[in-house]
């Protein structure tokens, strides 16, 4: 793939993505297709976002932290949208194994999980919990196969504020539809 | 979203960390056991508050960039080029006050010195370190993130001066070892959500087994703490020795320097 095309793309997602940004007041309609109250209406998200982009040699990323109220130093919700070539994150060889591994090791339900409907192939992993806050991963090939994309989580919250993280299986089957939307014009 | 770890007894609220614990540790890291892992089922083992709990330092650890850099602030601490964070305070430390017998050290009779420093090592020191570690970090780098995101990097050194005819002094590290020091307890606080290990179970004592998802508030932490069936503890890693080549080399230091 062309960078220029993941560049265009990825464009018109962050063109998207960046409402999710703004308050939901301010959020009209952006593309024909695409609204910001309606991403945070689906997502429930209650609290002011921040975003920032950033490009690598991984790729093109979308950052999002949640703001509210800190308690402590510890505390964060960020959610992280990379978008790269395909086959550079979801690594068959790497999905193989940890498809089989899963379906031997798992109940049906939580291999469905590991392994979830998303785009042509996807890949969830829990990436651990403690003190310091849960992280999870989800990386999925598009259905278009044009595109990797990793969505990536990871929070640590006071009590004082109720906020449910997004289902970042969720998150990953919007991102999909968006693409798909994107690419049929 | 409710707290549905709140009405089961405390044993069943064990049982049900310790399956999250080994759920965190099905995902190996660089072939081990994540520390993520090995911290939570420790905390669900132990039974003694302030017991220390040491384990050997993966070398994703030993080499990470934080730890680096924690290092070379070492060694300019020890060396007396910058100024050694104690407490709320800064001062000068390390080699000089003690060779001219300054600042409450005894003067410098001749031979090795030996030195002790430990300073805060934070892996993500904010949310877009966090970030950052999320796009282009490893596993291992996330797994240090959760398990002990700052911690306190101890180092330990003997150092040889020498003094030189312009009566500079050369250093020259002969030993240095270095460990992690950090407590391994929660915010009652706080709360996050994670998967849950008993999505799908049939097992009779599968917590929420429809959820996927399930939020936990760390006040379970202090019902499992105050039943005694965990407990907070002290992390102390495996002294490791630094063999870096940059942070070992020898330094001149002129005593005439006033800091």
């Amino acid at each position: 793939m062309r960078i220029g095309t993941l560049s265009k793309r990825f464009s018109l997602l962050l063109l998207f993505l960046s409402c999710l940004a703004c308050s939901a007041t301010q959020a009209d309609s952006v593309t024909p297709h695409f609204s910001a109250p309606g991403f945070i209406d689906q997502f429930e998200i209650k609290y002011p976002l921040k975003y920032q982009t950033g490009k690598n040699e991984s790729g093109e990323s979308i950052s999002i932290e949640v703001e509210f109220t800190k308690t402590s130093r510890d505390q964060h919700y960020v959610i992280q949208i990379l978008f790269s070539k395909p086959g550079s994150l979801l690594v068959e060889s790497e999905y193989l194994a940890g498809f089989n591994q899963s379906k031997a090791t798992q109940n049906p339900a939580q291999h469905m999980m590991n392994f979830p409907a998303v785009g042509s192939r996807a890949m969830y992993r829990f990436l651990g919990a403690g003190p310091g806050g849960a992280a999870e991963q989800l990386i999925f090939t598009s259905s278009d196969k044009r595109l990797d994309i990793k969505v990536l989580s990871s929070h640590l919250l006071p009590d004082s504020v109720n906020l449910t993280p997004i289902d970042i299986e969720k998150l990953a089957k919007y991102i999909d539809g968006v693409l798909l939307r994107i690419s049929k014009h | 979203m409710a707290d549905y770890l709140k009405p089961l007894p405390e044993q069943a609220v064990a049982a049900w960390y310790y399956r999250l614990a080994a759920s965190i540790a099905s995902n190996k890291v660089q072939g081990s056991t994540p520390l993520a892992a090995v911290f939570l089922k420790q905390w669900l083992d132990n039974r003694k508050p302030n017991s220390i709990f040491n384990f050997t330092p993966p070398a994703y650890l030993q080499n990470h960039t934080a730890v680096m850099t924690a290092l070379q602030y070492h060694r300019d601490v020890f060396l007396t080029l910058k100024k050694a964070r104690i407490g709320k305070t800064d001062k000068w430390a390390g080699i000089l006050p003690r060779i001219k017998g300054t600042d409450g050290y005894k003067k410098w009779p001749g031979g090795s010195i030996a030195m002790k420093y430990e300073s805060l090592c934070d892996i993500a020191p904010g949310v877009f370190d966090i970030i950052s570690i999320q796009n282009s970090g490893t596993a291992a780098d996330r797994d240090l993130l959760t398990a002990l995101r700052g911690f306190q990097l101890e180092s330990s050194v003997i150092v040889d001066p020498l003094r030189m005819p312009d009566k500079t002094i050369q250093v020259k590290f002969t030993s240095w070892k270095c460990r992690v020091l950090d407590t391994y307890d929660w915010n009652y606080n706080e709360y996050f959500t994670v998967p849950n290990p008993d999505f799908g179970s049939k097992d009779k004592n599968a917590v929420r087994p429809q959820d996927k998802s399930i939020r936990v508030y760390h006040s379970n932490a202090k019902r499992l703490e105050d039943a005694n069936l965990a407990a907070p503890y002290k992390i102390e890693s495996a002294p490791w020795p630094v063999t870096n080549a940059a942070l070992l080399n020898k330094a001149v230091v002129d005593p005439a320097r006033t800091p």
